[in-house]
C-alpha cells in the first residue's frame, strides 16, 4: 500500500521543522561560544562530541 | 531535477548552515587561532548531532532503512572519533602553542576527518533514496567539510 499525499506532506513538514530547529540550535550555540573562554569551548566541544557519539551509535 | 518549494526551503536552510559554519570559521581566524579551532571542533560536534538527528528522524518515518544506515554509520563514527582526537590535540596545543609536532598531528587528524566525511557523503548519496533527505544529509556533510577545511587553512597559516 503506497503512502498518501497527506503522509508525504507530513513527512516533509517534519523534516523542515527539524531543519529549522537545527539551525536555531546552531545559532544559539554560536551565541553561547561568544561568552566562553577557549578552554570552556573545548569542554563544550567534548560534551557535544560525546552526545553526537551516543546519537550516531544509536542509529 | 525540478525541486518543489518545500525542498528549496529545506536546501536554503541547509545552505544557511553551511554559510554560518564557514563564516564563523573564517571570521575569527585572524584574532585567536586556538579559539577559532575550539569553535570549529564544537561546530563540528553540533553538526554531527544534526546529521545523526536527520538520519534518526528519517529512520523513524521509514525514509531510510536500517540497512542503508548501516552503510553510512561507520564513517560518521570514524569522523566522530577523530573529532574527539582533534579536541584533545587542540587542548594540548592551547597549552603549548609552539609545539609543531602536535600541530602536524592535528592537521593529519583533520585531513582524516575530511576523508571520512567524503566516504559518509558517498554512502549517503548511494543509500538514501528519498531526495529531500539525501539533499539535507549532503548539505550537513558539506557544512562539516567547511568546518574541517577552515580548520586546516587556519592550522597551515598559524
Amino acid at each position: 500500500m503506497g503512502e498518501s499525499d497527506l503522509e508525504k506532506i507530513l513527512k516533509i513538514i517534519a523534516l523542515l521543522q527539524q531543519g529549522i530547529v537545527e539551525v536555531a540550535n546552531f545559532i544559539q550555540n554560536k551565541q553561547a561560544q561568544g561568552g566562553k573562554t577557549t578552554n570552556e569551548i573545548f569542554a563544550h566541544a567534548e560534551k557535544a562530541n560525546a552526545e553526537a557519539k551516543n546519537l550516531i551509535d544509536s542509529l | 531535477m525540478q525541486l518543489n518549494k518545500i525542498t528549496r526551503t529545506k536546501c536554503l536552510i541547509a545552505l544557511v548552515l553551511v554559510f554560518d559554519l564557514t563564516m564563523a570559521a573564517m571570521c575569527g581566524s585572524g584574532s585567536d587561532p586556538a579559539r577559532t579551532l575550539a569553535k570549529a571542533t564544537d561546530d563540528f560536534a553540533e553538526g554531527q548531532k544534526s546529521a545523526a538527528n536527520l538520519l534518526l528522524n528519517a529512520k523513524s518515518t521509514n525514509l531510510v532503512s536500517q540497512e542503508d544506515i548501516n552503510e553510512i554509520k561507520p564513517f560518521l563514527q570514524e569522523a566522530n572519533s577523530l573529532n574527539g582526537e582533534a579536541i584533545a590535540l587542540g587542548k594540548e596545543l592551547l597549552a603549548n602553542p609552539t609545539d609543531q609536532t602536535k600541530k602536524e598531528r592535528l592537521v593529519a587528524t583533520v585531513n582524516l576527518i575530511s576523508a571520512a566525511l567524503v566516504r559518509a557523503n558517498n554512502a549517503g548519496l548511494t543509500r538514501i533514496r528519498d531526495e529531500k533527505t539525501k539533499l539535507a544529509f549532503s548539505a550537513i556533510i558539506a557544512a562539516l567539510q567547511a568546518a574541517a577545511t577552515s580548520a586546516i587553512v587556519l592550522l597551515k597559516k598559524g
